[in-house]
């Protein structure tokens, strides 16, 4: 979390706010998450892109630090021995201008942080060194990317992460959406690593977009904390104990506070460090502890709170439909397992059924029906 | 009210990595033979392994060259101007050999 300086506090107030600011804890769904990812890093199987995806506040940026952190510590003893070699890449996907991602911005900023020199002019070089490079091809997306895949071979990060990822899927139309994760693939598997986009369930809009890619792509969810789920409400009150062992308040008002806590957060711990970081500001321009009112005063507006509860409700609805047993039956009927019109050796593609109330035609159209005509009447 | 317990502090804190090479770790051409390739050949294959001009490759890549060539601050005219007598084995040779190596080996 980026610290902010806050004028209004006095020195010490402020070192306050910021030391609680810079507190992390290791609650069990981000430390779950943390394991599943490097799983995945370690063990790719085939998959040259992840997606890592949340609802907003959830503590996506704090994970893939964690992550990061941990596979730098891995490797240090080989980044020591050979100064060539990269420690992982975390890159953020800004929101674009215009309507359309920037590709050749992100590629320059990777160029930048793989400290890459002249990373905004690269040039398309040929093969043969005794002939000229393509200068007009200076600052094009196909010189930027040649100049990327190129030296994340040559430095060989562990993983890049492209934190706030649903950005890349700001672009017009479907089509324009299979292309960019085409895009990012075949940029993995050019680079020869393994790419995780992070993001918000934005970025569920390019997962399965078609097989091919889909095969290619694996994903881990970092979800928040469900209030209905006993188990999880017992963790979502350890996480608000853990924060006010840090903060100059009465741990049972917060724990006493639990349903208020939860609906402001949305069951996200981010959103709930962010809301308690608020109140701390004001509690201590006040020179006391935290109370209810400063909670209240400092809760995100409802039509927010709404915001971030549809968004959670849509993308883990879109989620349990993908999951569900309707899901796994259709695809043993695509597969031909067992199904009726298998059975009666049909084909696997899904016909298309007739509207209820209507008779399906008979035979085909302009077909005359079996049957004598009448003859002889006049 | 909901029974709770705490958790442990996430460690979070930067590693410590050893400043990284802005430059690959290309072998010159020729090994440790009479054929072994000159300075500017070097510079050249390896401004191509890094998709750059050889001038941006000095200019950001190589800038202690420039200065043992008695150029300015980024600027590479200085090495490009008195390239010709780096090809053999004159005392500017030596100092382009010398400031390269500083930068592509930047261990302790």
């Amino acid at each position: 979390m980026t610290t902010r300086t806050h004028t209004v506090l006095d020195a010490e107030a402020h070192a306050r706010v910021a030391a609680f600011e810079a507190f992390t804890q290791a609650h069990p769904l981000l430390m779950q998450a943390d394991t599943d990812i490097r799983t995945l890093i370690d063990e790719p199987a085939g998959s040259a892109a992840f997606m890592v995806f949340g609802p907003t506040g959830v503590g996506k940026t704090t994970l893939v630090e964690r992550v990061c952190r941990e596979l730098t510590r891995q490797r240090l003893a080989s980044l020591v021995a050979d100064p060539q070699l990269a420690p992982p890449l975390l890159l953020t996907a800004l929101a674009p201008v215009g309507s359309n991602f920037n590709w050749m911005d992100f590629l320059v900023r990777g160029l930048i942080a793989l400290e890459e020199p002249g990373a905004g002019r690269k040039v398309l070089t040929p093969d043969d060194p005794t002939l000229e490079p393509d200068r007009y091809a200076a600052r094009s997306i196909p010189g930027a990317r040649r100049a990327f895949e190129a030296a994340v071979r040559e430095r060989r990060p562990p993983a890049i992460f492209i934190d706030e990822a649903q950005h890349i899927t700001n672009v017009g139309t479907g089509v324009r959406l299979l292309n960019q994760l085409d895009f990012v693939k075949s940029l993995a598997d050019a680079c020869e690593s393994v790419f995780v986009l992070v993001g918000t369930y934005q970025l569920l809009a390019l997962r399965n977009l078609n097989g091919q890619l889909g095969r290619r792509c694996r994903d881990v969810h970092l979800r928040r904390y469900r209030f209905d789920v006993a188990e999880e409400q017992a963790d979502f009150a350890s996480v608000v104990n853990t924060f006010a062992q840090q903060l100059p308040v009465d741990p049972e008002l917060l724990l006493g506070s639990l349903p208020l806590l939860y609906r402001g957060s949305a069951g996200c711990v981010g959103n709930l460090k962010e809301w308690l970081v608020r109140a701390l500001v004001i509690a201590l321009r006040g020179g006391g502890e935290i109370t209810l009112d400063h909670l209240e005063r400092t809760a995100l507006p409802l039509d927010t709170q709404q915001e971030i509860a549809s968004e959670i409700a849509m993308g883990e609805r879109r989620l349990a439909e993908a999951e569900a047993a309707g899901a796994r039956d259709e695809v043993e009927r695509l597969l031909g397992m067992g199904g009726p019109a298998d059975q009666a050796g049909g084909d696997a593609v899904p016909q298309k059924k007739a509207p209820a109330g209507r008779k399906p035609p008979a035979g085909r159209r302009g077909t005359r029906r079996p049957g004598g005509d009448p003859v002889g009447a006049r | 009210m909901t029974p709770a317990g705490a958790f442990p502090p996430l460690d979070l804190s930067r590693v410590p990595v050893p400043p990284r090479s802005r430059l690959y770790r290309l072998a010159p051409a020729g090994g440790d033979t009479a054929l072994r390739e000159s300075v500017l050949s070097y510079l050249v294959r390896l401004a191509n392994k890094h998709h750059v001009t050889v001038g941006v490759l000095l200019a950001e890549g190589l800038p202690g060259l420039i200065a043992s060539s008695g150029g300015q601050d980024g600027e590479p005219s200085a090495v490009l101007r008195n390239a010709r007598s780096a090809m053999g084995t004159e005392l500017l040779a030596g100092r382009w050999a010398a400031a390269g190596e500083a930068t592509l080996i930047p261990r302790a």
